[in-house]
């Protein structure tokens, strides 16, 4: 029997064989009839399952990269109710079990610890997140150096290592400025609603975390420099007409056109380590895929904010700063003298995890899987150079004990029977989710219902990244309470009315006009660009501390985000009203 | 007290391990263990223990004689003292200096004249680590009961004018950009007790800049009398009036910023100005300690820990309709 019929015959009696438990993730892989009983509840990570991930990234990257950060910085800050999570696989998702600690008096030991161990990050937060920030560089630029014209397989092997290295430390790091400063916002927020009413929606409270700049801004700047460049250089038409796709090739035709691209390859080089997605190697980044950043400058053109003298969140960041100063001091008159000075630093922490928020997924997710899939992709072409893989990117269907094998002598290595069986189980996952939408149950549990999944298994954590992510982010009225069409929260105060604009994908955001409002599923920093000419945002998921809300603060454009539904309810052309603070929106005109 | 260029009074040193030697050949340290062999585990036994155990130990320092070389070293030190600064027999404190401090837990003995004084209130300090209160504190925290050996400090007395504390740290808000100073006619005793009603001064603590003074009603200071030293009335005139001017109450608070500097960290310390000399030469630093305060970064912790142990997420499961993570 040839190869491929060995493969095929063991893959149609594989239900039957001896050993058939696990394939792709020993022991990683949901089986609902073992994991149910034992933990209860397991819960769909949809945000970051969609679409279904491939076999490395579910693996090591989530169910052992990020299920470790989260355990060990539990332990390291000794939460008093959590020790972290776990992850398990299946059908291209992500599923976590929450371990929650139950026993009272180890539950009070750990409050003493806890205590102790916040100290630190309360006193210099930054300085901490500086620290780690230089850490993540020399990770990265390691990985970097990786050179594959000289590498021989003894090298190979231990740029594989590096990355699993990385993988576990840059979780941890990851979750060390989370824990810290969602926290302190937690906090902040409970004070806020016990002695004035407000909570983390209201205007009040959200001016005072306004103004601030970070590394995502600083890099939109910069394109928005480039943008200018080009309108300088007399390129604005070429840049309207062409899309990011063709204008690689269209500004090859011109001297211009050729001395622009040298200054955007400087840009790109620096800051082309940039997944478009964070959450899987099989993702392009930047330098793969420069049409990305192309469009964005494309769009700072084709809205004509070329044209401003300053970039605009310098300008507006002026007026907010000032906001923010009075908010707070609005806030402090009405502190009692002898608590002012730890309300304050209060206020200085939870400051911090909005910019943090921001800042960690530039640092931790979009160069770290950037660097990642570079040095995966090496390794892949490696591996279908001597005739172990098909293709390259086929690596990312083996995981790190099958690269392990494989790696140092890939002549004698077949993965290909491992390799097609699972491109062929991710290409039919993501054909059922691109028809169906969401196809994986959002919990397996043996608990009556998902509330009380829930309330048992995932609350009693009293964990503050999942309290403030998971938990508060549903508005309090209904739609049809307050007379309004669709209710959401607040992510940035105010009021706007215009046409709606529902856009699905970041691609496509070109199609935006200024003082359109922008209808979205939710937002990433891809998004970020189009925030200066919305008139307002609309989104059908996220929360107070999402990348919507914080950079629609910083744009200060009214937002409204966790609707559900915005998305199919509100048709493209519209007229609507939003009353963010309200969390209101109104369809105007509900004929079309 | 170290020396680094700060300004204290002419004085010298007792070692931890003098104290020690005077342990080992006074006999002292040895009747004192074989006494707590004899008691032992002290830990359910309730108060009425360590009053015993301290009456004991503290007969047994101040009989047990000093041991003649060791009264001659004391003697050797004074008399140098008496000869520097010109002064026969001259007025000095007898302080407590241990290598961890507890604010207030140990002694101090004012206007000590004479070697024969002076070897005795050694004495009395070295005992001081044995009040029952100091006794309870060592065995609550696990600590040995023969534990805290102390240092003993003998400074000459300063002729105070005007003395008092000074905190780098708001010590009730723990606020560490302001300095306080609490001053009061006369000795030191007159502000660290606590107990009168006292002149207060606020500066921020970057520009030294005034920020606050409130005027007690200083009805009553302390000053020395022949030996020892009282509690006296302050003249009427003299009570509503501010006991510092605007220049001593920066230099009184450069000197805590210094001193907060130097040892990085927040202080607690207590300060005099002679009478008789020019100032600013006769501001004197009598002692200073880490100040205990509940920090903010303190307070928010145990706010953060308090708030999570009382959330009530109960209510909030049934309003899940999805849980889908918000990123």
């Amino acid at each position: 029997m040839g190869r491929e019929e060995v493969w095929a015959k063991w893959e149609k009696e594989r239900p039957k064989a001896e050993n058939a438990i696990w394939d792709w993730a020993p022991g990683y892989e949901l089986i609902p009839e073992v994991d149910v009983p034992i933990h209860h509840s397991l819960f769909l990570d949809g945000t970051h399952s969609c679409p279904p991930m491939d076999h490395f990234s579910a693996y090591e990257y989530w169910a052992r990269g990020c299920a470790h950060g989260m355990k060990y910085v539990d332990s390291l800050l000794s939460m008093p109710r959590s020790e972290g999570h776990e992850g398990r696989v299946k059908d291209g998702a992500i599923y976590w079990i929450y371990y929650i600690i139950r026993d009272e008096k180890e539950i009070r030991e750990r409050e003493a610890k806890f205590k102790e161990a916040l100290k630190p990050f309360l006193e210099d937060f930054d300085g901490i997140w500086e620290k780690n920030k230089q850490e993540l560089q020399r990770i990265y630029q390691k990985l970097l150096d990786f050179n594959p014209e000289k590498a021989r397989n003894i090298d190979y092997i231990r740029l594989h290592w590096d990355c699993m290295e990385s993988i576990f430390r840059v979780w941890e790091i990851h979750f060390i400025g989370m824990h810290t400063s969602y926290a302190a916002w937690v906090l902040l927020e409970e004070e806020c609603k016990k002695r004035f009413g407000l909570d983390d929606k209201s205007e009040d409270f959200q001016d005072m975390f306004r103004g601030f700049d970070n590394e995502i801004y600083r890099v939109d700047k910069e394109m928005w420099e480039l943008a200018k460049i080009a309108s300088e250089m007399g390129l604005s038409e070429v840049f309207k007409e062409k899309s990011g796709e063709e204008l690689a090739s269209e500004l090859q035709l011109t001297n211009k056109g050729k001395e622009w691209w040298q200054k955007f390859m400087d840009f790109l080089r620096v800051r082309g380590w940039r997944s478009i997605s964070s959450i899987s190697i099989a993702d392009p980044y930047w330098l793969e895929v420069p049409s990305v950043p192309l469009e964005k400058i494309r769009g700072f053109i084709v809205r004509g904010e070329v044209s401003r003298k300053d970039y605009i969140l310098d300008e507006r960041r002026k007026e907010i700063a000032k906001r923010r100063e009075a908010a707070i001091n609005k806030l402090m008159e009405k502190i009692p003298d002898a608590e002012k000075a730890w309300f304050r630093s209060l206020i200085n922490l939870a400051q911090k995890a909005s910019s943090y928020s921001e800042e960690h997924d530039y640092f931790c997710e979009m160069m770290h899987c950037a660097v990642l899939r570079r040095s995966y992709l090496c390794i892949g072409k490696w591996l279908a150079e001597n005739g172990c893989i098909d293709r390259p990117e086929d690596v990312i269907f083996l995981v790190s004990p099958e690269i392990e094998m494989c790696i140092l002598v890939p002549r004698q290595n077949d993965m290909r029977w491992i390799t097609r069986r699972r491109r062929a189980q991710w290409e039919q996952w993501r054909a059922r989710f691109a028809k169906e939408g969401e196809f994986r149950p959002p919990v397996y549990t043996d608990r009556a219902n998902i509330q009380e999944a829930v309330a048992l298994d995932l609350l009693p954590s009293m964990h503050p990244v999942f309290i403030k992510i998971v938990v508060g982010e549903l508005p309090t009225v209904s739609a049809e309470e307050i007379g309004a069409d669709i209710v959401g929260i607040c992510g940035c105060p105010g009021v706007a009315e215009g046409r709606a604009r529902v856009i699905l994908r970041y691609q496509d955001l070109d199609q935006l006009q200024p003082g359109e409002i922008l209808v979205c599923p939710q937002t990433n920093p891809e998004w970020t660009p189009a925030f200066g000419i919305a008139a307002g945002i609309i989104a059908n998921r996220g929360g107070t501390l999402s990348h919507a809300a914080i950079i629609a603060r910083e744009y200060n454009v009214p937002t409204i985000v966790n609707t559900f539904v915005a998305c199919e309810k509100i048709k493209t052309g519209q007229r609507i009203r939003m009353d963010a603070s309200k969390g209101a929106i109104y369809i105007l005109d509900k004929e079309q | 007290m170290t020396k680094r260029g700060f300004p204290v009074p002419p004085g010298f040193a007792i070692s931890i391990e003098f104290y020690r030697k005077f342990l080992k050949e006074s006999g002292a340290g040895e009747e004192m263990a074989q006494y707590i062999e004899k008691v032992g585990d002290v830990k359910r036994r309730g108060v009425g223990v360590f009053e015993e155990m301290s009456r004991t130990f503290q007969e047994i320092i101040e009989q047990r004689p000093m041991p003649p070389h060791l009264q001659e070293l004391i003697a050797y030190y004074y008399k140098e003292l008496c000869q520097r600064v010109g002064i026969p027999d001259v007025a000095v404190s007898v302080r407590s200096a241990g290598t961890e401090s507890r604010p207030g837990m140990f002694s101090t003995y004012l206007n000590v004249r004479g070697i024969e004084e002076v070897v005795k209130h050694v004495k009395k300090v070295w005992a001081s680590a044995f009040t029952s209160r100091a006794i309870a504190f060592r065995v609550a925290k696990d600590i040995p009961i023969l534990g805290d050996e102390l240092g003993v400090g003998v400074v000459k007395m300063v002729k105070a004018k005007v003395s008092g504390i000074a905190f780098t740290v708001d010590p009730i808000t723990g606020d560490t950009s302001k300095i306080i100073i609490e001053a009061n006619w006369g000795l030191g005793e007159g502000v660290v007790s606590g107990a009168e009603n006292v002149d207060k001064f606020v500066l921020e603590k970057d520009t030294l800049k005034i920020l606050e003074k409130v005027v007690g009603k200083k009805s009553r200071c302390v000053m020395m009398k022949e030996k020892g030293v009282e509690w006296v009335n302050v003249p009427s005139e003299k009570q509503d009036v501010v006991c510092l001017n605007d220049e001593e109450i920066v230099e009184v608070a450069k000197l805590a910023k210094h001193l907060e500097e130097c040892f990085g960290c927040p202080q607690d310390m207590e300060w005099a100005i002679d009478e008789e000399m020019p100032f600013p030469k006769g501001l004197f630093l009598l002692q200073t300690r880490p100040a205990k305060f509940e920090s903010v970064s303190d307070q928010i912790a145990e706010k953060i820990v308090s708030l999570f142990r009382d959330l009530d997420l109960s209510k909030v499961a049934d309003k899940i309709r999805d849980i889908r993570f918000t990123f």
